[in-house]
């Protein structure tokens, strides 16, 4: 099982996304729901200030490196 | 006798090789539908463990752009000798490695490291609220994943593939061109070190 990160989606401005760790099967879909509270979540590659939430690596709309 | 169930073959796990085999097969005649689908099937995985192993997820972007790069330039001469996870993480292996390598020549610093007298990502919050469940977990999030930057390069990607991408022990043996035997020694002591470092976030 690998261990996938999450954060809640706030419902009100201001209200901070929470992080939590979950271990799925890799051909499990993304959880939408934390399955403890039920707020709306979203799978995330990494979490804590390394934050990213995941634009296609063939997308040309992506920061580029500083050289 | 096999105490690890990782090491024993998962059907789903099966179905997954053969479909990135037949995407590979396709790629090493200049499919790029097939490529397409390959770097969507793994490229959450590729940039989740680059962006582990330096700090950085804009650089791991790159970084994984470079692992699919070279996999496409690499397909035409390809043979399914080995299965295609390890294949591309063996690539992403000396990718990172030789850019940790270049880091360390260059000596870069971490923006966010440059003065360890100050707390880290401590900014004013106009609410003045006390610590609330959310901000605990996110600091719990982050106090893990920079518990993980701290380890030996090597034990750190062994520790990444096996907690966050599930990689069998065998196929980060052959990664890491380590024995069965090391990288389950080298996977105990980054457990431990990882608890010790954590302890404070463990128990009540």
């Amino acid at each position: 099982m690998a261990t996938y990160v999450y954060e809640t989606i706030p419902k009100k401005a201001g209200q901070k996304p929470r992080q939590f760790e979950i271990e799925q099967k890799m051909t499990e879909p993304a959880l939408t729901h934390d399955p403890k509270t039920g707020e709306p979540v979203r799978r995330l590659i990494v979490g804590g200030s390394l934050i990213t939430r995941g634009t296609s690596i063939l997308s040309m709309n992506r920061p580029r490196r500083r050289s | 006798m096999n105490e690890d169930n990782s090491l024993a073959p998962a059907s789903e796990g099966d179905d997954d090789s053969a479909r990135d085999l037949g995407l590979m097969l396709r790629v090493k005649v200049g499919d790029t539908e097939a490529f397409r689908e390959l770097v969507d099937r793994h490229q959450q995985r590729i940039v989740g463990t680059i962006a582990r192993m330096l700090g950085d997820a804009t650089e791991a972007e790159d970084l994984a752009q470079e692992v699919f790069l070279r996999i496409w330039k690499s397909a035409p001469r390809w043979e399914p000798s080995a299965k295609f996870t390890t294949w591309t993480f063996t690539i992403m292996r000396n990718i990172v490695f030789n850019e940790s390598r270049r880091r360390s020549r260059r000596k870069t610093v971490p923006l966010e490291r440059e003065d360890d007298d100050q707390p880290q990502h401590q900014y004013a919050d106009e609410s003045a609220k006390p610590p609330d469940r959310a901000v605990l977990d996110a600091e719990h999030q982050d106090a893990i994943e920079r518990a993980i930057q701290e380890l030996p390069e090597v034990a750190r990607m062994a520790l990444v593939l096996r907690r966050y991408q599930d990689v069998s022990y065998d196929e980060i043996a052959a990664i890491l061109k380590l024995s069965l035997p090391a990288v389950k020694s080298v996977l105990f002591r980054a457990r431990n070190e990882l608890r010790e470092k954590l302890r404070q976030y463990l128990g009540d």
